[in-house]
């Protein structure tokens, strides 16, 4: 992150934080925001940053404190989450009610506060949460140029048509693309991979001789476009619709019927819903990537929702990621017809 | 001579009859004031409750538009200004917003004390309850007000002439007294 990005975080995310706190931040050094992934106000609790795997106290000044040294750190009150709720909410938590139910926020820039605190119930469903007492503020970063070695491997240049969808696809209809499922387990990179193919393929890449597809992006929890008020603050594509905080399932099908996507792109299935909307979208023409956690295809298989789609085959290209070498380290890409490995 | 002393006294009459005339007008447009602006801040909060039920808005935004569609007044202005300090103070909450607004708009009005104190109710959980909450807030200082523009509406019906009269028959007897 260069100093023009430690400055654009600052004023998209540390606007949002109480004075108190900002100024605790505010002395936080380049170097120690470059690698920082979140900042987590906890009430009552040392304010600390996620840099990766590790998680760090921030003293008075603003330096990260060693292990050990927690008592020298910079505690929130009560009041520094209420200001800070309101800064977010802009004095106005009853237009936040279901983001409060879901509990996240989505802000500008395309980053994300995460919200805990006691949760109300009605007949048994969440009906919002009250009493906030932990933020955990994620810091948006797009990593363009992430895909650029899995697109290859996307791309259908014999223009066969996919098995589970013949029917629906003309002889001689132009170069598509795989219907690809990526795996990983949580924080493995799946949602940044996943935004830059829906870049790559919204933009086209002259390179490959890629043209740009109409790309209908589902995205249900405002992670991959990070729209605000509906604009997406990342840029996933030049021909990118997106549907922003609609159900996958649901979400799907309003794509398909009135933009006419040739890519369909979502993220995290895993309920019988999505996966029945995942076949209607295969059996309908329309290509689709998907993102979910599993660790390995074997693991996937334990999945009741969606191991009947592997059998079935209706996925093309399994994308296996780890963080063996960092977030969005790509291991495998199998061949699922063939069951051949690809890469490496 | 004799006129002379004539004139002045009739000019200082008049001076005296023109004083309590309008200082019995005073107070009666101040009874008329304290009803109209009582009435305003109930139909800006009829407004506020429509925005936070249905069109959902900010607060901000919400008090800008309200603030639009009243007259200019005070109370429109009370409005705005907490507007536009929500928008650049982050060193207060919403409701610490309010009672500065009203403290600012106050002097300008012609609201009692009494008055006062139920326009400062609003602050109660401003902008930080839920939208329930917030509707039930806004409902209670709404019937507060209500029964306030009661009292202004009979005190404004028994005064507003009386005081006309008074001023103005104030003035004459000072006059017939000094005379």
């Amino acid at each position: 992150m260069s100093i023009s990005q430690k400055n654009m975080v600052e004023q998209q995310l540390l606007t949002l934080i109480s004075p108190e706190v900002r100024k605790v931040l505010q002395r936080v050094d380049t170097d120690t925001w470059h690698k920082t992934e979140e900042i987590r106000i906890r009430q009552n609790r040392p304010l600390s940053l996620n840099r990766g795997s590790s998680e760090s106290f921030v003293g008075i000044k603003g330096n990260l404190l060693p292990p050990g040294q927690e008592v020298k750190a910079f505690c929130a009150g009560k009041e520094d989450i209420s200001r800070t709720m309101q800064l977010l909410s802009n004095c106005s938590m009853y237009a936040y009610g279901e983001e409060l139910r879901r509990g996240y926020m989505a802000l500008p820039g395309g980053h994300r506060v995460g919200l805990c605190g006691k949760v109300v119930l009605e007949e048994g469903r969440v009906k919002l949460l009250s009493h906030v007492n932990s933020l955990n503020f994620r810091i948006a970063r797009q990593i363009k140029g992430g895909a650029d070695k899995v697109i290859p491997f996307l791309l259908n240049r014999n223009k066969q048509p996919h098995s589970s969808s013949f029917k629906s696809v003309k002889a001689g209809s132009p170069l598509r693309v795989h219907h690809t499922l990526i795996i990983s387990p949580p924080q493995g990179g799946k949602t940044t991979l996943l935004r830059d193919i829906c870049r790559c393929l919204g933009d086209g890449m002259p390179s490959l001789k890629l043209p740009g597809f109409k790309v209908g992006l589902v995205d249900e929890r405002s992670e991959i476009a990070g729209c605000f008020n509906g604009v997406p603050q990342l840029d996933v594509g030049l021909r990118t619709d997106v549907l922003d905080g609609c159900p996958k399932a649901e979400g799907m099908v309003m794509m398909l019927r009135s933009m006419s996507p040739r890519v369909i792109i979502t993220d995290e299935i895993g309920r019988d819903e999505d996966a029945g909307a995942v076949r209607e979208m295969v059996n309908a023409g329309v290509t689709v990537i998907t993102t979910a956690h599993a660790g390995s295809i074997a693991e996937l298989t334990g999945r009741p929702q969606l191991y009947p789609l592997l059998k079935e085959k209706f996925f093309e290209r399994v994308i296996v990621l780890s963080g063996s070498r960092g977030a969005g380290t790509v291991e495998t890409v199998t061949d699922l017809i063939t069951g051949k490995n690809l890469y490496p | 001579m004799m006129s002379g002393i004539f004139l002045i006294r009739m000019v200082g009459a008049l001076c005296v009859l023109a004083a309590t005339t309008l200082w019995g007008e005073y107070q009666s447009r101040t009874l008329q004031y304290r009803y109209r602006q009582l009435h305003q801040f109930r139909q800006g909060l009829n407004l506020l409750q429509t925005e936070v039920s249905y069109t959902v808005s900010t607060l901000p935004a919400a008090f800008f538009s309200i603030g639009s569609k009243l007259n200019s007044t005070a109370v429109s202005e009370l409005f705005v200004i907490s507007g536009r300090m929500m928008e650049e103070r982050d060193d207060l909450d919403s409701g610490e917003i309010w009672r500065e607004a009203v403290a600012a708009v106050f002097p300008r009005t012609c609201l009692t004390g009494e008055d006062r104190r139920i326009v400062e109710q609003l602050a109660v959980s401003l902008g930080t309850a839920h939208r329930e909450g917030q509707l039930k807030q806004i409902q209670l200082v709404t019937e507060q007000v209500t029964t306030a523009l009661e009292d202004a509406l009979e005190k404004r019906n028994q005064g507003e002439k009386m005081w006309r009269y008074l001023g103005l028959a104030g003035g004459m007897s000072l006059v017939i007294v000094f005379l």
